[in-house]
């Protein structure tokens, strides 16, 4: 079962979703970037760390793992995939 | 001589592979974008190839201006004729594959439409090893029309074989993968990445999942918020406990030495020299050199564990609250051990806006070149007590409050600065990629930590020499040492003590001070050299003892510790910055309004601890 949430930031720890898209707003150099960084339509991330206090939240993708910070994680569209 | 050139993502390794490949011993660390200029070297076992790393990026699709200059200077590098080139070395971190696969087929693509060679070398195989896991390179290799090698730049294995075939004959990539190339399909570059890591690549998430339980406790709001400080803590203390028999041994030699060195010369002008000017100027620099030993092997070990990556994190949202960003913590925390080398790890940050306020913080942050004035007046004031049962020193304790003090300065001047400034629209967000966690590679921070300190020396040494025997010879003459207040010294001394009188100094510390404006640590060689002269005939006791003896004041000694963490002398440092911004402008401000700040804030700590002491 497939749950809409509006953005990676919004992903509670130890979850997982598929980026369905981005913001309208991004710009396309930050696109291209996370692009690269694995962060494409189609591709599953997980949650791996949200610390408190609104620092930036680790996001496994790919075998790898990247913090984003909240502005940025809020343009990357997702669905959450359920367990 | 054929080239070879590494490229690769960040983090992937390609640093440490040149080190091993060349002998050399350039800056590596588990952090991304520590490589930020092109660094060549002779191959030790092939000394026909000539080995060039480049700075590392994500794709050749640049983002920032610093990639931009890192990309053109590799596709400058490739516009060599055919021959020239023995192979372009794409490093790859084998346990993340896809990432590097993705880079790599970028710069197959440019191979092959250049004419050049490529080899695929696959780093971090002890790893997999560790873990029962591996590539399968032989199926990689097929697939890819590249050889794909897989090497461990830490331990050695495999870096023979790479060096083995780049001295034979190898081809440019063929066609097989042409499919309009990469600046028109990003997207199916990507798709063959994921399949060819799918198909060749290790199987499972075991490294992953080992650093999420290691995370889990390091970023944690309670345990991660305690470990930061007990580090940042230990970090401190480190510099004296760790540091202090060290410091003994090399003071024990130097007294060696002049025990030895003087009897060899009459009374005279001759032996006044060695013994003012070389034992009592570079002696008493050179009793601190084990404390920027020992700073730089735990910033060292903190770097190549993974941690930093991780402080970074914690330390974002704080930073943010100032204008900076997390990615401002790394280069601020190398600049506690040198602001240039911050200064150029700020290139990481993508933002111009907080790059530039970085850069205000920098240099305040403080640096080694510092360490010998705090270490001589810690020494002078802070009784060699522990307290808490021994667990915690009172000099280390006092170092660690003035690391604060230069810490806060840089935090608030770039919050005071960054209000007034307003935000750039294009400010570029945060993005780190967490680098694995790894026992520390001990053998290559000690040659690091030993490099620094060697620098150190041989770049503040003759400054120091030329400083001390300027100095002497003022203070020598024309009385030949009998009457250090009638020398030329003491006459230029007293002109300038006006200035520094105010803080409770007299003039040879106000000649100290203006000395020190070649470079910092040259105040403690000036001291040495003109308390050898006045004390020519008991000159005994540490430069420490000396300075308690002659009476400075607590508030005085407090007032010259906080002139020098909030002035900006570092000629080096003033100079790297015009070369990042492109300007005076900016070292110029700095150098004058943290003078100003200094001189002010130094004599408010002098009026109130006066009034109360």
């Amino acid at each position: 079962m497939i749950k809409s949430v509006p953005s990676l930031w919004q992903m509670s720890r130890g979850k997982s979703g598929v980026v369905t898209g981005f913001d309208d707003n991004i710009k396309t150099n930050i696109r291209l970037r996370l692009e690269e960084l694995g962060f494409h339509e189609g591709a599953v991330v997980t949650c791996s760390m949200a610390p408190a206090m609104g620092a930036p939240k680790l996001y496994q993708v790919a075998n790898s793992i990247y913090s984003l910070e909240k502005p940025l994680a809020e343009l990357v569209q997702i669905q959450v995939l359920q367990a | 001589m054929k080239k070879v050139l590494l490229v690769g993502s960040p983090n992937s390794g390609k640093s440490m592979l040149f080190n091993r490949m060349t002998g050399m011993n350039q800056r590596v660390a588990n952090f991304p974008g520590i490589t930020v200029s092109t660094h060549a070297g002779m191959c030790r076992d092939n000394h026909d190839l000539e080995i060039v790393d480049f700075p590392g990026v994500y794709s050749l699709q640049t983002i920032s201006g610093e990639e931009e200059v890192a990309v053109e200077a590799f596709n400058e590098a490739l516009k060599a004729p055919v021959g020239d080139i023995a192979a372009v070395v794409c490093v790859v971190d084998g346990t993340r594959l896809e990432k590097g696969l993705f880079f790599a087929l970028q710069v197959r693509e440019a191979c092959r439409a250049t004419g050049h060679p490529m080899v695929i070398a696959s780093n971090m195989t002890d790893i997999l090893s560790r873990h029962s896991m591996a590539i399968d390179v032989s199926g990689l290799t097929a697939s890819l029309g590249v050889p794909v090698v897989p090497v461990s730049a830490r331990s050695g294995e495999g870096v023979a074989a790479l060096v083995s075939l780049l001295g034979g004959s190898l081809a440019c990539p063929a066609s097989m993968l042409d499919q309009n190339t990469i600046a028109v399909d990003q997207n199916r570059l990507r798709n063959i990445a994921e399949d060819l890591t799918q198909h060749y690549g290790p199987k499972g998430d075991y490294l992953l999942r080992s650093h999420t339980k290691a995370d889990q406790f390091f970023l944690n709001t309670l345990t991660g918020g305690l470990s930061f400080v007990l580090i940042m803590f230990l970090l401190f203390q480190s510099i004296f406990t760790w540091a202090a028999p060290l410091m003994d041994g090399v003071e024990t030699l130097v007294g060696a030495a002049a025990d030895t060195v003087l009897p060899w010369f009459g009374e005279g002008w001759g032996r006044d020299f060695v013994a003012d000017a070389l034992f009592g100027g570079l002696g008493s620099f050179l009793v601190f050199v084990p404390q920027i030993f020992i700073l730089t092997m735990v910033v060292g070990m903190m770097e190549d564990s993974g941690y930093l990556a991780r402080a970074a994190v914690i330390c974002h949202r704080p930073l943010r609250s100032f204008g900076l960003t997390g990615k401002s913590f790394v280069p601020m925390l190398s600049g506690v051990a040198c602001a240039i080398p911050g200064i150029y790890a700020a290139r990481t940050i993508e933002s111009p806006r907080r790059r530039w306020l970085t850069y205000l913080a920098i240099p305040l942050m403080p640096c080694s070149a510092r360490l010998p004035v705090y270490g001589l007046l810690i020494a002078a004031f802070i009784p060699d007590q522990t307290v808490l049962g021994g667990w915690v020193g009172l000099q280390g304790l006092a170092m660690l409050l003035i690391y604060l003090l230069g810490i806060v300065a840089g935090l608030l001047v770039v919050a005071v600065v960054s209000r007034f400034e307003s935000a750039d629209s294009d400010d570029t967000p945060f993005v780190l990629e967490m680098p694995p966690y790894r026992m520390p590679g001990f053998l290559t921070l000690f040659r690091h930590a030993w490099e620094r300190a060697g620098d150190f020396v041989k770049r503040a040494g003759p400054v120091i020499f030329w400083v001390s025997l300027v100095v002497w010879v003022l203070g020598y003459m024309p009385n030949y040492g009998t009457n250090l207040g009638e020398s030329w010294l003491g006459a230029a001394g007293r002109f300038i003590e006006p200035i520094f009188e105010p803080l409770g100094l007299d003039w040879k510390y106000g000649v100290a001070i203006l000395a020190s404006f070649l470079a910092r640590e040259v105040f403690v060689g000036t001291l040495g050299t003109l308390f050898g002269i006045a004390d020519s005939e008991e000159n005994i006791g540490s430069l420490a003892d000396q300075i308690t003896a002659s009476g400075l004041s607590l508030a005085s000694g407090v007032a010259i510790v906080v002139f020098f963490a909030l002035a900006s002398q570092c000629i080096s440092t003033l100079a790297t910055l015009r070369r990042e911004s492109r300007s005076w402008r900016l070292p110029a401000q700095l150098f004058v309004g943290y003078g100003i700040m200094a001189y002010v804030v130094a004599f408010a700590f002098y009026s109130i601890i006066a009034a109360f002491h």
